[in-house]
């Protein structure tokens, strides 16, 4: 007998008693193996504290709660799949008494998308107030504006126009 | 499968079709065990029962999806453990209020009355009260996976093969648990394995 047997031996006594056959080879080892006889006590002993585990009995009306609670969770359901959804609760409202409800809900609505719209189109226009500052900023370079008031007055200067020049375009006219 | 041994198995084919009288004699026949395992995983009768009455819930509403893969039992099992640690994640969440508190402070009213179902008459608390207490407290004390396999392989009702399905690891580990589990009992228990107190039925 190898070592093997002796811990399928204890594997078998953690599920059930041994059978007549085991207790024998049982026996036997442990006679030829007396190192081995405390650890056997030791799992001996457990098994039978472990037998001894009192089964948790429930209270006398358990399968009529489990039942209760099946009628009670078929019902939840039937209600869930009766129970219409906003839309249909909304047209439900209308067909029935809470018509203002309804109505309320409704102009409620519009008014949630009025101001998401005004809010997307202020949003719009600030993102295009700012692209535009952005290019200009980008865009001129600081050389540009040196001389910028010298161009500026060149609009404002009075041409004389040359006599000599008036003659010349007559001359030329004819 | 051609021939189907497991008779329970067979009634949870009869539930499949919606006969509730099959799942009535499934609860009756599975009542105990699974509120066993429930209670030592949960040591509270009132939360343990709720569970275990959810058990056979679940067992209903998944009836559909059932398939004779394995035995019943492993099936159940497998449900029973996975609500417990639903239950276990849903406590570290949201700590409850502790049934250890039987009076709020300026009430003269009990929040909750649990009947201890420990207490029995002296002459018998004194033969094996404190032995089972014991025993439960170092199950208690043990992780639950080592506590759910010790659990299962009492009895034959579950193989190795069935309790490793039901852990969701292989036979090995299962064994290895069992094994470590067993190795901690021992030492948590060692004054009364060896005074032989156990002895005795």
């Amino acid at each position: 007998m190898d070592d093997s047997l002796f811990e399928e031996l204890i594997e078998n006594s953690w599920r059930r008693r041994l059978t007549p056959e085991e207790e024998v080879q049982l026996q036997s080892w442990l006679a030829s193996h007396p190192a081995d006889a405390e650890r056997w006590e030791a799992e001996s002993g457990l098994n039978q504290a472990l037998e001894r585990l009192k089964p948790v009995v429930p209270s006398s009306n358990f399968t009529a709660q489990v039942l209760r609670l099946v009628e009670l969770e078929l019902l939840a359901e039937r209600r869930a799949a009766q129970t219409p959804g906003l839309f249909g609760r909304l047209a439900l409202a209308f067909r029935m008494r809470g018509r203002g409800l309804a109505y309320a809900a409704l102009l409620l609505f519009a008014s949630g998308i009025g101001y998401h719209r005004y809010r997307e189109n202020t949003h719009h226009q600030i993102a295009q107030g700012i692209h535009a500052f952005s290019t200009v900023a980008t865009g001129t370079q600081p050389e540009v504006l040196v001389d910028f008031d010298t161009v500026r007055e060149f609009s404002q200067v009075v041409v004389d126009v040359n006599p000599t020049d008036e003659a010349l375009f007559v001359l030329l006219g004819q | 499968m051609a021939a189907n041994p497991d008779p329970d198995a067979a009634l949870m084919l009869r539930v499949k079709e919606g006969d509730m009288g099959a799942f009535e004699t499934l609860v009756e026949k599975y009542k105990v065990p699974v509120m066993s395992l429930v209670y030592r995983t949960l040591p509270d009768m009132i939360e343990a029962e709720d569970i275990a009455q959810h058990v056979f819930l679940q067992v209903l509403k998944a009836a559909h999806r059932y398939e004779v893969s394995a035995k019943f039992s492993t099936w159940l099992f497998t449900i029973a453990r996975n609500l417990c640690l639903n239950e276990i994640r849903r406590r570290m969440r949201h700590p409850a209020d502790s049934l250890d508190e039987t009076f709020r402070e300026g009430d003269e009213n009990p929040v909750r009355q649990v009947e201890d179902t420990r207490v029995k008459g002296p002459p018998q608390a004194i033969l094996d009260g404190e032995l089972h207490e014991k025993i439960d407290e170092a199950l208690a004390a043990l992780p639950e996976k080592q506590r759910t396999a010790i659990l299962l392989c009492r009895g034959e009702e579950h193989s190795y093969e069935d309790i490793a399905r039901i852990l969701d690891c292989s036979v090995q580990a299962t064994k290895s648990l069992i094994h470590r589990g067993r190795e901690a009992l021992k030492e948590k228990l060692k004054p009364y394995l060896r005074s032989g107190e156990w002895e005795s039925p």
